[in-house]
């Protein structure tokens, strides 16, 4: 959120429904984030939440919403022309925006936040398998993350470590810069985006799109 | 002699057959595969269905969502139509030179990746941009007011994107009517206004449709322009259908709502085009009724 607009930050996803908050939201548009973050705001559980008040909440959230956006470059304009001053956004975009000098203000709300974790593979049969291992243990040391969120490329969309020993070892600027820091002792519920089945993910989608048509 | 004969008998289908084989590959076989997709939602192996079209039917939002999508792209064609016209007729009457140059400035956005469009459009329709200067000085906008995240700003985009095309179907139309005829008219005492009406607007109206058509088509199946600039409000059949096709992993309800979307496209292109034989009936009909009577 924009720290203008909030001086003293929010600390729940609460702030989104407030009535205060009409046509100033940007809410990221994808069917899993959005019924998982309203699940959230409602207390319920993320993984299995009640579709029907979802829908409703949802809904209600509509009604404060200025952009679905999609992609950060969505995001980014709007948030740096004034058009929306808050909403759900990935924490690599926001590190990116305050690292290139936007005022963004980022929490993890203590009602919970919505992960999606990136994660690396091995192909089955692998010729160098020992090979891969090392490359997979390389970009997930604490040292690779101290590097790399040091010192950016620019406008590289920047990830917390998965791996709490490399959070741990970031240096304060960088960690800042994640607020990485803050999940360390985080307390809130953490909804992880772990893939749903075909059927749940149709009708994910359909609620979706029905919240968004109406 | 026979040879002969049998050489001439085939050149037509020997010169046919690259075209044809372009319209197979290109237009038949997406076509049917699209078809074929939209029976089967348990995948192309699986039994054939209707589930996809149940589904279709069964909530009123994709019908809704096909009418508003034709309902935009219908309006946006028509303004880029009343933006068109007169420029085509001012480049239709310029001297050669001077109209290919116009011409060259006009394809320039055309030829313009429509993502750099649409950026360019988030400057010139944003909060404090000379776009929005005139329904602030009116007083019909507040300070920071801008259309951007509404549907009108989709509009806006579309008739942006679709403008440099409109101006050429209708310029080639113009193009054609003769600058004698108009003098003609003159001397028999034709006003400016008579002119354009019982001359110039007749005699362009064919191009007018097919321009209609042109642009009207790709409006309909846009999806960018409103997922960026729409807003929350700005959702078209397009999106919903690009969202099937894309995470929500179901090809077969995507082509279902694509069919929808084409058979909507296809009746309102016919009905358009229909306007112009019905209207020439109609006076015919007239004039045969006036003959009669006199």
């Amino acid at each position: 959120m924009n720290p203008t607009a909030f001086p003293t930050p929010p600390k729940s996803w609460k702030v989104l429904w407030e009535p205060s908050s009409q046509g100033k939201v940007g809410f990221f548009d994808d069917p899993t984030t959005a019924i998982m973050t309203a699940a959230l705001y409602l207390g319920d559980d993320p993984q299995k939440p009640d579709l029907e008040k979802v829908r409703k909440a949802l809904l209600d959230l509509k009604r404060n919403v200025k952009l679905f956006w999609s992609s950060g470059d969505d995001w980014n304009k709007a948030y740096t022309t004034g058009a929306i001053t808050m909403g759900n956004l990935w924490s690599g975009l926001a590190g990116t925006l305050k690292t290139n000098g936007t005022a963004v203000d980022f929490i993890f709300p203590d009602d919970g936040t919505v992960v999606w974790g990136d994660t690396w593979a091995i192909v089955k049969d692998a010729p160098n398998l020992e090979l891969a291992y090392a490359w997979i243990n390389f970009v997930t040391s604490p040292a690779y993350f101290v590097q790399w969120l040091t010192n950016p490329g620019p406008n590289q969309e920047l990830a917390v470590p998965v791996n709490q020993q490399a959070v741990k070892a970031l240096p304060q600027a960088a960690s800042d810069k994640l607020m990485a820091g803050r999940l360390l002792g985080y307390t809130g519920k953490v909804a992880l985006q772990a893939g749903l089945s075909a059927a749940d993910l149709k009708r994910w989608t359909q609620l979706w799109e029905e919240v968004k048509a109406s | 002699m026979t040879k002969r004969r049998l050489l001439q008998a085939l050149t037509t289908p020997i010169l046919l057959l690259p075209a044809a084989l372009v319209v197979a590959l290109m237009v038949v076989i997406p076509l049917a595969v699209l078809v074929w997709y939209s029976f089967a939602p348990d995948g192309p192996g699986a039994p054939l269905s209707l589930d996809s079209y149940r589904r279709m039917v069964a909530s009123p939002l994709y019908g809704w969502l096909a009418l508003k999508t034709l309902w935009t792209a219908g309006i946006a064609a028509l303004i880029t139509a009343a933006i068109a016209w007169c420029p085509a007729w001012a480049l239709s009457r310029l001297p050669a030179r001077t109209r290919n140059l116009i011409l060259l400035a006009i394809v320039i956005p055309y030829l313009t990746s429509y993502l750099l469009l649409i950026y360019s459009i988030y400057v010139v329709l944003g909060p404090g941009s000379p776009m929005m200067a005139l329904p602030r000085l009116i007083g019909s906008a507040g300070t920071g007011a801008s259309i951007l995240y509404t549907p009108a700003a989709t509009v806006v985009m579309l008739v942006y994107e679709n403008l440099p095309l409109m101006i050429f179907v209708l310029f080639s139309g113009m193009q054609r009517i003769e600058g004698t005829l108009l003098a003609a008219a003159g001397s028999l005492g034709a006003g400016r206004w008579s002119r354009i009406r019982h001359i110039v607007f007749p005699m362009s109206a064919p191009a007018l449709v097919s321009g209609l058509v042109m642009v009207f088509v790709p409006m309909g199946g846009a999806f960018v322009e409103s997922q960026i600039l729409g807003g929350p409000n700005g959702l078209l059949l397009g999106n919903v259908i690009a969202d099937q096709m894309t995470r929500a992993d179901d090809p077969s309800f995507g082509s279902a709502l694509s069919l929808l979307l084409l058979l909507g496209t296809l009746a309102l292109s016919g009905l358009v085009s229909l306007v112009g034989p019905t209207l020439e009936w109609l006076r015919n009909e007239r004039r045969t009724r006036d003959v009669r009577l006199a």
